[in-house]
Order: structure tokens, then C-alpha cells, then sequence
């Protein structure tokens, strides 16, 4: 588990939150800021200045800074033109095609890919580890959800690259989440715990000719099928497990990576969007208004899973407001053809693993969406059974994870995850068909071979277009690029024999290699990414970043800091001010103490770790004021009467989170 | 028939751990030389017939999986990951084969020498008259817009599929009987005539 005092991490990589966790000898732990809050909103902005937030205090902006504020980028990787028509409304940083079919962020005028945005997260809730663990992190396991193809495994791969953080494997979601389910089954086993049981050579009686999928009566009587329903902020994945003897095999997966949280937010924002342009005939096209839209949705959503209405508040300018309030039966009416999705895909999962819903002995909910209500009934009406809730769906994926990178690093010998392939992949074949090579749900590693010839005369080089997808014709699958085979010596047409390998590893992602059969020559393969970007621009952003991330080092990381301090100085002075008479004479010295200390040492310390320390030190000092200060606020507004958009926001000041996401 | 390749070696030949699975020893986890070019059935230290138990072949395979998947190798070089990759991608494919009723026939008949179905491409001689004319009355239910006589075609095929792969099951255990071979190369290949049929519907 601990190789030479290395820890490799689990990071649950999330469409609006991430987190990062790993596993001592007690099991997993995630890694937990001061006030016991373990996920990183996945969100990042950039002021006018080139100074970056990441997390809490960028999503607490971003109703002030909506064009520069990049919240779920996860939708946005590995995608291209196509997808992202879909995504734009509902955006309100600048977003636009970039080279070849993929897209590109802008911000202050410069050109960021996601991957760029994903490695500033995955950096983050590195350093999160760091400071948790006093030791460097190279190495993390990452999680995807299961139903990601190829380009979007790749660009989740890339930013850890350009991160400069090791993905040594990627997961998929809801098989992570199995792993962490299992484990509690199961207990902590030793480091380095064995299976010692002997293989069974029971009398082989004759074969009973069962579906190919159907050895669940074959798997033994400890073994237990599992569906893990998996409905996260941006994707939804349901995957049928079966779990033996600290094996974790998944039959069938299923699902779909733009259905999640957003999706029923935007039911939300689309309902208002018409309502206020009925009611006041104004569209809500302000950067500021969407954003304070966007963020009123979310917590209507959150807010509707524990109350039967909620009353939505959104100011438009000009003295104009709209009001209303939404009843959950109204809530559940506009997300019913989204869940409906949800239980279609369960169906499809079920029929590829040969099993009826009343195979499915556990169904483990996953993902902040499953606590909806309507969620949890259709999937109990699917199933037959109620859903099993006792794990925090919020924190299980990145468990699991932690649980994977112990069982790399040698720690676990007891546990296996044998997962496979969501989609099929195939080449386009002759007229545009697609041909396909490897089906949907094949046990992974696995690996196809094709052969390849010429034809013209002397021809040096063949072109495949590799495909993932269902459909029967190419232009309905995602290409996957355009993969060049050269080198192949000159030949008579239709002489070369060029055998093609299409190899995808434990990482769902594909590896190609080739060799001319009659010369046995190693053909040369040159990939052109369809959505995602080449070796050569990962590995420049990869050292521009680290060349950036040397100035940080120097210069710009003392300048923010200094500029936090000031900022937070600033903040508790006018917390003292308007407050500081509801607190005992003794803490409230405390504090002006505190706030002395900490100034001091701004002006006469250089050294950046140590004034990180003194300023998450000084937030702890300030706890009580901060108590105080919410208090307060709170009793204004139910005076005011105020509710909306403006009130989450300063209760996100509080602690740095809304309030309304308590969990059920 | 039966191989004479009854099992894995009974302790590794690296660590002289008492073997308890074939392929890989699950102590130290080096290959065994045998399974070098060994075929399907070997790999899983299973006489080359058509009877198994699929239970046993799971098992087997689970077994075989804890000691050769990549993620058991997490602290090893490059060149053991990637030998690791491909060797559980060969076995994870010879147990899709196995486990499948049908292309453990075809793989058996492809093994055993002789034309493969494939090649073979003759079907059983009455199949392609009757596959026309279900075709004809499947498009008349449906321009009829006939559904339960769509339902009806959809069970009636579905049986007769049920039927192919029993006589599979039948012949492929007379493996060592030229007639029974060249009769299974048929039956396998009319089912893919009521695949399509059934893809159809």
C-alpha cells in the first residue's frame, strides 16, 4: 500500500464537485478541509488580473465574475462541435469550436482547452492531499463515468498529464463505487491478504447451454449481483456487478454522459427563462442574470428534495422582479422524461446482462441526483426493492478510487475489478458501414485483430477511421480518429498484409498497433485525435504549465497570498465591526490578536508555505466571528423575508457553501 | 478426443509454490512455459471437449484473472504490463469463447481441423426455401401492420433457433465423427440466417 512512503491517491474527478481520497491500514479516508467538507467544487475563475480561485471561493463568485467563471467542464471534454451546440445555452463563460472537432475555452482573450481547466482541478485537490498527507503525491487513480468513450478517457488522461500528475488508472464510476461498497461488506483485509482457497474442480456435468451472459447461477451461492445507478451532476451510468469473493466483475454498463444534476437545473432555468419573457416580455440574457439564474436552479433543485415547494426569487434589473414557487409535483412533472432516461438505460444494462430486475439482489444509489425523491421511486418501482442509501453518495466514488490505488500499489491482493467496455468499437468499412470489432459489454483487457491491404500499386500508407458506438452506420458512431498506418513496403495492390491490433486496456482506452504480415515489418501508426489533442500539444501544455507553475512558485503565489490576507484582514474587520459585540470580550481579543499576528508576518515573510499556514491557521482563529456574522445575516433576511438567489449567495459566504445542500 | 494436456504443473517452476491455478502461479505470479501457444482449453487446464460446467469455467477463470490482470502488477516494470495486457486480453477472449455455447462449438470444429463453419458456408439444404418465405410473410404481417402476427414469426423463430443450438449441443459432443462435424458446420451457419431474421423483427 505504501510504496516507500508513497501514496497513490483516488480522485473522483466530478462535473460540479471532485474529491480526493486515499486508504491506511483503516480503509479509505477522504481528504476533509477544516469544517470536515470533503468535495472541491469543480469550479475555477480567473480574475482580470490572471489570478485563479479554484473551488469554494470561485463558485461563491461566480454570480460576479460569470464570464470568466468555468464551471462543468467535464461536459465539455473529449466532445466536439456537435455536442457542444447543446451545451451552449446553458453557458456562461465563452466556450467556441477550436482546431480539428474540439472546443476551447476563453478567458481574458486566451485559448484554454478543458483538459487545461480539469488539470487546474486535478492540481488542486493534489496539493489538498499534500497538505493532508506532509508528502508528495505523484501518482493518482482517477474516476470516469463508466459510459465515457474513448476521446473522453484520453482527455481526462491528458489533463492529469498536464497537471503533472501520474493517472496510473482509470476508473469508471460506478464500478469505483462497487469497490467502496464491497470493501465495507467485506471489512479492511491485512496488507497484502491472500486468497488461499483452492480452485474448485467440481465433476464438469454436460453444459447446459445457458445464455452467454446468464453464470450468475454459475458464480456460486456467495456471490451477490449488484446494479450501482449512478446519477451524478453532468453524466448518469448504471452498471450491473456481480461480486465474488473480492472479485468486483461488471456484466453490463449502461448510460449516458450529458444526463445529470445540470440537466434537471436547466428544466428549472428553461421554466423561468419563459415565464419571465411571458410575464415581462425581457429575455435573460445578461452574463450576470444567467449566472444568478443557473445558481437559483440548482438550490430550488436541492431544496426540493427535502420540501414539498420552493419559492424562486430572481432579480432583472430595472427595478423589476420575478417570483414564484414551485411544488415538487411540478419539479417531478418537468424531470419526469429525464428519469424516465435513467430507468430505459437500467433496462438496456439488464437485458445485455441477461438478467430481469429481480436478479438485482442490491441497487446502490450514487451520485448527489439520487437523493430526488422521484429518482429513488422509479429506480425502487424498477427494481422491486428500495434502493440501498447508507453510503454518502457524494464521497463513495473517490473511496473506491483510494481502494483501486491501494490495490495497484500492491496493498490489496484479495481484491480484483474486472470491468468492461460500455460501447462497441469498430472501423468504417466499404459504403460508410460500420464494422464492428469489439461489442459493448466485452470483459476488458480485450483485443481484436483486422487485416489491412493496398489499393494501389506501391502504396505506402493506409488510412482507418476508428469508430465507438451502436449504430450501423459510421456517420452515426463518434469517430475516434483518423489512425495512419505507414510505412509499408512498396507493394503490388491487395499484396500487403497489414494485421491491425485494436487492444483496449483495463483503462477502456484503445491501443493500436500494426505489422505488415509478409515483411514482418512493425507498421508506424500516427493517431489524429477526432476530439481530443496529440501527444505533441499535451506535452507543450504540459511544460508551459510547469514553467508557469515555477513563476507561481516565486512570485505569483506570495502576491496572492498577501492579496488573500489583505482580503481576508479586510473581511474580519468589517465582521468585527457590524458583529464583534455579539462575542465574549476574551474572543473577541483573540481575534483582534490574531489579526495583528497575521499582518505582521505578511509584511516581513517570504516564504509562501509558511504564510499559507498562518492564513489557514488565522481562518480557524475566526471561526466564533464567522458564527456570529451568519447569525446575524440570517436573522436580517427571514426579517426581510428574503429569499432567492441573493440570500444563497450570502449564506455561501457563511462557510463557504450553500446551506440548502444538506444531505438527506 | 481428449487432450492429453490434463493440467497445470502441480508446483511453479519458479517459486515451487504448490500450483493452484494454471497459467500463472498465484504466489509469484510468473508464467507457466507450458501455456506459451497452449489453446483455450488448456489456458484453463480443461480437456479439449465439448461438455463444461460453466460454473467450473468461471471459477477457473476468476482464479486465472487474480494472477495475470495488470492491476496486479502495479509495481512492475513497463515490458511485464504490457506482456500482463495482452496475455489477459488472450484470456478474457478464450473465455468468451468457452463460456458461449456456440463458439465453443465453432472453436471446437475449428481445432479439431477440417473446414471451419465459415468457410464452409453450406447451410442445411431446406433452410434457405423456408428463410425466403418467412421473410415474405414477415413483410406481408408488416405492411398489414399485424402485430401479433409479428409476435407469433418473432416466438416461432426464436424456437426454432432453441432447436439449431440443441442439435449444436448434440453434434458437438460426436467431435471425433466426420458426419457429426460436417452437419454442425451447417446448423452453425443457418443460425445466422435466423439472427437476421430475428434482428429484423
Amino acid at each position: 500500500m505504501d510504496q516507500g512512503g508513497e501514496i497513490i491517491v483516488g480522485i473522483d474527478l466530478g462535473t460540479t464537485f471532485s474529491l480526493v481520497a486515499w486508504c491506511d491500514e483503516r480503509g479509505p479516508q477522504v481528504v476533509r478541509d477544516a469544517d470536515g467538507e470533503a468535495r472541491v467544487p469543480s469550479v475555477v475563475s480567473f480574475a482580470p488580473d490572471g489570478t485563479m480561485r479554484i473551488g469554494w471561493e470561485a463558485r461563491n463568485h461566480a454570480i460576479e465574475n460569470p464570464l470568466h467563471t468555468v464551471y462543468s467542464v467535464k461536459r465539455l471534454m473529449g466532445i466536439g462541435a456537435d455536442v457542444l451546440a447543446r451545451e451552449l445555452p446553458y453557458l456562461t463563460y465563452r466556450v467556441r469550436p477550436g482546431d480539428r472537432d474540439q472546443v476551447v475555452i476563453e478567458i481574458n482573450g486566451r485559448a484554454v482547452t478543458p483538459q487545461e481547466i480539469s488539470a487546474m482541478i486535478l492540481r488542486e485537490l493534489r496539493q489538498r492531499a499534500e497538505r493532508a498527507l506532509g508528502r508528495p503525491i505523484r501518482r493518482a487513480v482517477v474516476t470516469v463515468p463508466a459510459y465515457f468513450d474513448d476521446s473522453q478517457r484520453q482527455a481526462t488522461r491528458d489533463a492529469g498529464q498536464i497537471a503533472g500528475l501520474e493517472i496510473v488508472r482509470i476508473v469508471n464510476e460506478p464500478t469505483a463505487a462497487a469497490l467502496a461498497y464491497g470493501i465495507g461488506q467485506r471489512g479492511p483485509a491485512a496488507a497484502g491478504q491472500r486468497r488461499t482457497t483452492a480452485l474448485p474442480i467440481g465433476d464438469r456435468s454436460k453444459c447446459s447451454g445457458a445464455a452467454a451472459g446468464a453464470d450468475g447461477q454459475a458464480a456460486g451461492s456467495d456471490a451477490t449481483t449488484l446494479a450501482v445507478f449512478d446519477l451524478g451532476g453532468g453524466t448518469f451510468d448504471v452498471t450491473v456487478l456481480r461480486l465474488h469473493d473480492g472479485v468486483f466483475e461488471a456484466i453490463s454498463t449502461h448510460g449516458d454522459t450529458h444526463l445529470g444534476g445540470d440537466d434537471f437545473d436547466r428544466q428549472i432555468s428553461d421554466l423561468v427563462t419563459r415565464e419571465v419573457q411571458a410575464e415581462f416580455g425581457v429575455a435573460i440574457d445578461a452574463p450576470q442574470t444567467r449566472q444568478a439564474l443557473r445558481l437559483l436552479a440548482e438550490s430550488v433543485k436541492i431544496r426540493l428534495t427535502e420540501q414539498r415547494e420552493a419559492r424562486l426569487e430572481l432579480d432583472l434589473g430595472a427595478g423589476r422582479t420575478y417570483r414564484r414557487t414551485l411544488s415538487r409535483d411540478e419539479f417531478e412533472r418537468m424531470i419526469d422524461p429525464l428519469v424516465r432516461r435513467t430507468i430505459e438505460a437500467c433496462e438496456r444494462a439488464l437485458a445485455d446482462a441477461r438478467l430481469s430486475p429481480g436478479d438485482i439482489e442490491r441497487v446502490v444509489m450514487v451520485g448527489g441526483c439520487s437523493r430526488i425523491p422521484l429518482v429513488r421511486q422509479r429506480v425502487a418501482e424498477f427494481f422491486g426493492r428500495p434502493p440501498y442509501t447508507a453510503l454518502n453518495p457524494d464521497e463513495v466514488v473517490a473511496m473506491g478510487a483510494a481502494v483501486q490505488a491501494q490495490i495497484l500499489a500492491g496493498g490489496r491482493r484479495d481484491l480484483l475489478l474486472l470491468d468492461v467496455t460500455p460501447l462497441s468499437l469498430g472501423i468504417e468499412t466499404m459504403g460508410g458501414a460500420m464494422g464492428k470489432l469489439i461489442m459493448r459489454n466485452t470483459r476488458i483487457p480485450c483485443q481484436a485483430r483486422e487485416q489491412f491491404t493496398t489499393f494501389v500499386d506501391g502504396q505506402s500508407s493506409v488510412k482507418i477511421n476508428v469508430l465507438q458506438g451502436e449504430r450501423e452506420m459510421a456517420a452515426d458512431c463518434r469517430s475516434l480518429g483518423e489512425f495512419v498506418l505507414s510505412g509499408i513496403p512498396p507493394m503490388p495492390a491487395g499484396i500487403p498484409k497489414i494485421e491491425v491490433s485494436f487492444l483496449i486496456d483495463a483503462n477502456g482506452i484503445l491501443n493500436v498497433t500494426a505489422r505488415e504480415q509478409r515483411s514482418g515489418r512493425e507498421a508506424s501508426i500516427q493517431v489524429v485525435p477526432a476530439h481530443g489533442l496529440t501527444r505533441d500539444e499535451v506535452r507543450r501544455i504540459e511544460l508551459d504549465s510547469i514553467r508557469f507553475a515555477r513563476e507561481d512558485m516565486t512570485a505569483h503565489r506570495l502576491i496572492d497570498l498577501r492579496n488573500q490576507i489583505e482580503f481576508d484582514l479586510h473581511k474580519t474587520r468589517q465582521a468585527l465591526e457590524s458583529v464583534g459585540d455579539a462575542l465574549p470580550a476574551e474572543k473577541r481579543a483573540a481575534v483582534e490578536r490574531s489579526m495583528s499576528d497575521l499582518r505582521r508576518l505578511s509584511e516581513t515573510c517570504s516564504d509562501a508555505d509558511e504564510l499559507h499556514r498562518a492564513l489557514t491557521a488565522f481562518g480557524r482563529s475566526t471561526l466564533p466571528l464567522a458564527e456570529a456574522a451568519i447569525s446575524a445575516a440570517l436573522r436580517e433576511r427571514s426579517e426581510a423575508g428574503e429569499l432567492g438567489p441573493t440570500m444563497s449567495e450570502t449564506e455561501s459566504a457563511r462557510n463557504g457553501r450553500p446551506a440548502d445542500e444538506a444531505r438527506i | 478426443m481428449a487432450t492429453s494436456l490434463k493440467t497445470y504443473p502441480t508446483r511453479c517452476s519458479t517459486c515451487a509454490t504448490l500450483a493452484e491455478a494454471p497459467l500463472a502461479c498465484s504466489d509469484c505470479r510468473s508464467l507457466y512455459e507450458h501455456v506459451r501457444g497452449a489453446d483455450h482449453f488448456e489456458l484453463f487446464g480443461l480437456d479439449r471437449r465439448y461438455e463444461l460446467d460453466p460454473a467450473d469455467l468461471h471459477a477457473r477463470y476468476l482464479s486465472i484473472a487474480r494472477n495475470i490482470h495488470p492491476d496486479a502488477f502495479g509495481n512492475a516494470d513497463d515490458v511485464t504490463r504490457q506482456l500482463m495486457l495482452r496475455i489477459s486480453a488472450a484470456v478474457n477472449n478464450a473465455y468468451e469463447t468457452l463460456r458461449d455455447p456456440i463458439l465453443r462449438a465453432d472453436y471446437l470444429l475449428e481445432l479439431t481441423g477440417g473446414r471451419s463453419a465459415a468457410d464452409d458456408k453450406r447451410v442445411p439444404p431446406e433452410l434457405l426455401a423456408d428463410v425466403m418465405m418467412l421473410r415474405e410473410e414477415i413483410d406481408e404481417a408488416r405492411s398489414a401492420g399485424d402485430v401479433d402476427r409479428l409476435a407469433g414469426h418473432r416466438r416461432s423463430i426464436g424456437d426454432r433457433r432453441g432447436e439449431v443450438i440443441r442439435r449444436i449441443e448434440e453434434l458437438a459432443i460426436r467431435m471425433d465423427d466426420p458426419a457429426a462435424r460436417d452437419e454442425l458446420r451447417l446448423q452453425l451457419n443457418s443460425l445466422k440466417y435466423f439472427d437476421n431474421l430475428l434482428a429484423q423483427l
